[in-house]
């Protein structure tokens, strides 16, 4: 542990971390919908993802990287296989790099076609410690969601999103339909804001594209568990498999909280240390943020910076 | 009916790659090496060079010697009487390639080098 970073299990700022996390809350996301349709989709889409999507079938979903040459992550991917079709859901800011990997390297005797549906289909979230429960509030039909599936329900599918050891639910349903809208009101559930989603997704370690901007390592922002080691070649397998092999991982991230505000960008602590605080907002009259730090600051951590005190969640 | 079906239900396509006019180099050594491959086919049959998604960086090469293909999407540019056929689609990632040959019992063959690559793999087959 660095000199300035003390354990600090009964310190001050553990109030705000004890705050009330929502049970669970349904959120509307502005993400980038693909479909790619086509003889061969799955493995051209193999080719690029960092876990094995070959064997995506009719109900099922995978959930993996896009990552470059160098093992550094480009975008964060789920892929529903759909009646011979594979819808792709990503990082809104990322769309356009993503879609140009997979168009650019259709092979020229295939009749593989990226079609955009981001304007035609919808996409929100149910997360939180109790997220199955209100999808069955919301969808009594629905029992249960199992890992790597999907569950139909006319035009809805719900699904079980992999990346996050929080329950978190993924709902894309069509543009044109209001059923789910018609559902949320009929039960008084409450829509949470996108300021309230983005301070939920920094205490829920969840990057988004302030995270995954390409030049960090999946195990950096906590997405080391979608990469497969053992699929064969895609881009950045070499530098994945030699880190794994070196176990030389010395990153990962980390939510701060403090009664002051946090700045983003890098800042160097006592003893040498580097992290760099990659998303903060406001929560509940405190702030949090993301940072991805070295492994030698752990979660109960507190230090002080200009005289003003962060605590390591 | 299903989130993708329905009448009425389209999807716009995501726009087609770039094209542009391609050229490319073939050193002494490869042209060679192409002429013995070809055998005495080239009347009917093409050098047919394309890129697709694979490999550790991103894009793979392929060369294969092939009856040729209806010429429509193809640019064809000829070598020694050798026809060469790159796909409009790849027409960015290849234009401006060298092909070399190495007669090398390790590592040779045909050699591509890429000016629009920022990075190649060992084995020199995937580029990104």
């Amino acid at each position: 542990m660095p000199p300035n970073l003390v354990d600090a299990d009964n310190h001050s700022v553990d109030n705000m971390i004890k705050a009330n996390i929502p049970k669970a809350s349904i959120y509307e996301l502005r993400s980038s919908i693909s479909v790619l349709s086509g003889d061969g989709s799955t493995d051209h889409l193999n080719n690029i993802l960092t876990a094995d999507v070959s064997k995506l079938n009719n109900g099922e979903r995978v959930d993996a990287l896009v990552c470059d040459s160098n093992g550094r992550v480009k975008d964060v991917l789920s892929c529903f296989g759909i009646d011979g079709e594979i819808i792709i859901l990503g990082i809104y800011e990322n769309m356009e790099d993503t879609r140009s990997l997979i168009t650019a390297g259709i092979p020229w005797n295939k009749n593989l076609v990226l079609y955009d549906a981001k304007d035609a289909l919808r996409h929100c979230v149910i997360h939180g410690e109790d997220a199955l429960e209100l999808v069955r509030l919301l969808y009594p039909e629905v029992s249960d969601v199992p890992d790597q599936t999907f569950v139909s329900i006319g035009d809805v599918i719900v699904s079980k999103n992999s990346a996050s050891d929080i329950g978190h639910i993924d709902i894309l349903y069509r543009a044109d339909d209001d059923s789910i809208e018609r559902r949320i009101l009929e039960k008084s559930i409450g829509v949470g804001t996108s300021d309230e989603w983005e301070a939920v997704r920094i205490r829920s370690r969840l990057p988004s594209a302030k995270e995954v901007d390409g030049t960090r390592l999946p195990s950096d922002i906590g997405l080391g568990k979608l990469v497969s080691l053992n699929k064969g070649c895609y881009p950045g397998q070499e530098i994945h498999a030699r880190l794994d092999s070196r176990g030389s991982e010395k990153k990962h991230m980390i939510t701060i909280t403090s009664h002051q505000p946090i700045v983003l960008g890098k800042t160097k602590l006592e003893g040498g240390l580097t992290m760099e605080v990659t998303s903060a907002t406001e929560y509940d009259g405190g702030h949090v943020a993301l940072a991805v730090a070295p492994k030698e600051i752990n979660k109960g951590a507190v230090f002080t910076l200009t005289g003003l005190e962060y605590k390591i969640g | 009916m299903g989130i993708l079906g329905g009448g009425g239900f389209t999807l716009p396509v995501v726009s087609e790659v770039e094209v542009v006019d391609v050229s490319i180099d073939m050193t002494d050594a490869a042209r060679s090496a192409l002429s013995a491959s070809m055998g005495g086919d080239e009347d009917t049959h093409v050098l047919l060079i394309s890129a697709q998604s694979g490999g550790c960086s991103g894009y793979m090469y392929d060369m294969a010697i092939v009856e040729a293909p209806e010429t429509s999407g193809f640019q064809i540019i000829e070598i020694d009487k050798i026809r060469v056929f790159i796909h409009n689609k790849d027409s960015v990632m290849l234009n401006g390639i060298r092909v070399d040959y190495k007669d090398s019992l390790m590592g040779g063959g045909f050699q591509i080098e890429n000016p629009n690559a920022s990075k190649s793999c060992g084995c020199g087959q995937s580029f990104s």
